[in-house]
């Protein structure tokens, strides 16, 4: 990709933070930068961010970064919109990069999930139809991912950095094992526990297995992985397959799909 | 003449929410208030998965009150299965939840709250100006991510805490950096305060009904008996049977009523019920101020989520002298056929979490009732009372739309955990 942020400009880039379907903590991530915060925004020229905003402009934007999955034909709308409008579009959180938890519906019967909440739902005002909950990269070309519910402050900043100082951007890329090796955290796998760090993008700085927690998988897996060979291990550790594939359809069940693992 | 007033996807509000209101003659004819956040079906997606993931699933109902939600679920599945946490571990979620209140009440005053007060945008168009006041903002909202960080092990979506416990507990070292840093803050919270004390609110007063937790001897966050004051008393095992949920066209948040009326919930029932065990040093700076409780003005929201800031600031400082915590083994889970349920106070008002479960462990049916979807019809029919008083005054349009959008974010209203958020926009026929 193209660096948009042109050397010889004095201009600040003009950022748009924006937001579909979720629950409005990747924004927060953003919004709580301890110390940096004010420096950042000296930066960048913040023109969109309805959260903390009154006046918000409509693009055309330097960079934008959605949170959320779209599920209702009005997100669809406005995802749409943000792309046209946006040179870099970021797709930032779980929700955005995999569909998270709201995308355990697909692997269910998706009227009887909706009629467990909404009991004979009729005359539904315009735009709040509800579509099977996707991430965008499904629907609009998306230039960076950064999963993670929530994603990692720190990934936010280096982006952010890398774009101002024109260079290009690369994403961390590493399983969670590698973060748990460097902070010399005892493998909870080799313990008998469960854990699914070998199979998921790191970044998080093995954050889970550094409260003693097994690694639940929100970053979303790795491009190339070993599945099988994990699921093998963790079988091993008392846990069945059927138990496995629950826990991988929670924050990226899609992708795992895509990967080649039958979740349904 | 026909006018309307639509405010679709209201900013400075958590999540998406629209406003639609019908005028003729003058006169309100319709007002609805309407979550448009696409849904997200958490009742639907749980149902088949076991207990021990549930609260990971719920916490991401919201981001700013993920604590709220993981305690409630963790209470709510240890009450099915009969399990008894520890003092300690109770303590620590008591801890996470100050944490999660300092941090969503400093993020509500300073960004969504204040810039309309002073005549800003936001915060940041503030902050020219106001860097003091932004400063103070941002390290509030810094020491409560810090205590859910150090209790839940992430700021957001805490881990560390489980069905039985903590899979760790803050080291020493922790403690002690929160206790500075906490002492360092008092002083902010005591300012935030007085500020907003100082502001000019609208008075909009009516006979309503506030329901919060209320305990024997302390400020509410997770325990004590459900109370109004109307004299209702009851207990979390029964309160959803007071409450309906009503669904509407033109919303993806339920409206919940109780005996078919709306009612509050939030800082203001919480100070209201529990003024009496504020500390006096409070006492004395309402008094100064001339604030008395309780309050019939919703406004006062505001002020008592500020009573609550440095009431809390203080309380955690109590907890975490001359206290450590001691690693402690997860209290087991014997799985049955059951039904749990929890009510606790999230920084928003009541949050109610319900699960039947299989005797695998398995959930079987959810019900969770956010505090948004219990405020929303009293948001509704303040919206339509102070519409009509501004209508009736011949107010400007622009300054009708800021009035009404100052009353609407003094709920603090969490569009995400009822489903969405506000945008305005004004249509005349």
């Amino acid at each position: 990709m193209n660096n948009p942020f042109k050397k010889e400009e004095k201009i600040k880039p003009k950022v748009a933070i924006h937001s579909i379907t979720g629950c409005a903590g990747c924004q927060l991530v953003i919004y709580f930068i301890k110390d940096k915060l004010l420096e950042l925004l000296g930066e960048i020229d913040l023109v969109a961010a309805p959260m903390i905003k009154g006046k918000n402009d409509e693009g055309p934007y330097d960079l934008c970064f959605v949170e959320g999955l779209v599920a209702s034909e009005e997100d669809l709308e406005h995802l749409k919109k943000w792309r046209e409008q946006s040179k870099v579009l970021v797709a930032w959180g779980t929700c955005a990069t995999h569909g998270n938890v709201p995308g355990i519906k697909i692997f269910m019967d998706e009227k009887t999930v909706e009629a467990a909440v909404y009991k004979n739902r009729t005359g539904l005002k315009k735009g709040l139809k509800p579509l099977t909950p996707t991430p965008i990269e499904e629907h609009v070309k998306v230039d960076f991912s950064i999963s993670g519910c929530p994603p990692e402050e720190i990934e936010f900043l280096r982006l952010v950095k890398h774009l101002l100082l024109q260079m290009n951007p690369v994403i961390y890329n590493e399983p969670v094992c590698v973060e748990c090796t460097k902070r010399e955290i005892k493998c909870l796998l080799e313990d008998g526990k469960e854990c699914l760090g070998p199979l998921i993008r790191g970044g998080c700085d093995a954050l889970c297995p550094g409260v003693n927690h097994g690694c639940t998988g929100c970053h979303g897996p790795l491009e190339s992985v070993n599945i099988p060979q994990v699921m093998k291990l963790l079988e091993a550790n008392g846990i069945s397959e059927k138990l496995v594939k629950q826990r991988l359809q929670k924050y990226a069940g899609l992708k795992f799909e895509k990967l080649g693992v039958k979740l349904k | 003449m026909s006018e309307n007033i639509n405010l679709n996807h209201i900013t400075k509000i958590e999540g998406h929410a629209d406003l639609n209101v019908e005028i003729k003659k003058g006169k309100i004819v319709k007002c609805e208030l309407g979550a448009v956040e696409g849904a997200r079906f958490f009742e639907g997606i749980v149902v088949g998965r076991k207990y021990d993931e549930i609260k990971e699933i719920t916490s991401r109902i919201c981001g700013i009150c993920s604590v709220s939600h993981s305690m409630t679920s963790l209470m709510t599945i240890e009450n099915a299965f009969g399990i008894e946490v520890t003092d300690q571990t109770k303590l620590l979620r008591e801890l996470m939840s100050i944490g999660e209140r300092i941090r969503s009440h400093a993020t509500h005053l300073y960004f969504l709250v204040l810039p309309d007060y002073l005549g800003y945008e936001s915060a940041i168009e503030m902050a020219k100006k106001y860097q003091k006041e932004v400063g103070m903002a941002l390290d509030l909202m810094k020491i409560g991510n810090e205590i859910v960080e150090a209790t839940g092990g992430r700021q957001m979506h805490p881990v560390s805490s489980v069905v039985g416990g903590f899979t760790e507990v803050p080291t020493k070292e922790q403690c002690d950096y929160l206790l500075h840093n906490l002492k360092k803050n008092k002083k902010p919270a005591m300012e935030t305060l007085k500020l907003f004390l100082s502001l000019k609110y609208p008075k909009l007063e009516r006979d309503d009904e506030y329901l919060s937790l209320k305990p024997s001897d302390h400020q509410p966050t997770l325990d004590g008996t459900i109370v109004s004051n109307k004299g209702f008393e009851t207990t979390e095992d029964k309160y959803y049977d007071f409450l309906k949920e009503r669904i509407e066209p033109y919303s993806n948040a339920k409206f919940a009523v109780k005996e078919g009326k709306s009612y509050v919930l939030g800082a203001l029932s919480r100070i209201n019920n529990n003024y009496k065990l504020l500390s006096p040093e409070i006492k004395s700076v309402l008094k100064k101020n001339g604030i008395v409780f309780p309050s019939t003005n919703i406004f006062y929201q505001n002020i008592t989520q500020a009573i609550e800031l440095y009431h809390w600031l203080v309380q955690a400082i109590k907890i975490l002298e001359g206290r450590t915590f001691q690693a402690e083994p997860l209290v087991a889970a014997n799985t049955k056929k059951s039904v749990g349920r929890a009510v606790t106070e999230a920084p928003r008002g009541l949050l109610f979490h319900e699960y039947e479960f299989d005797e695998n462990g398995c959930v079987t049916k959810c019900n969770i009732m956010t505090p948004t979807v219990q405020n929303l019809r009293s948001m509704e029919e303040y919206i339509s009372i102070y519409l009509q008083e501004l209508l009736d005054k011949k107010v400007e349009k622009e300054a009708i739309i800021l009035e009404i959008e100052k009353l609407i974010r003094a709920y603090d209203p969490c569009f995400s955990c009822a489903t969405h958020f506000l945008k305005v926009k004004w249509k005349e026929a």
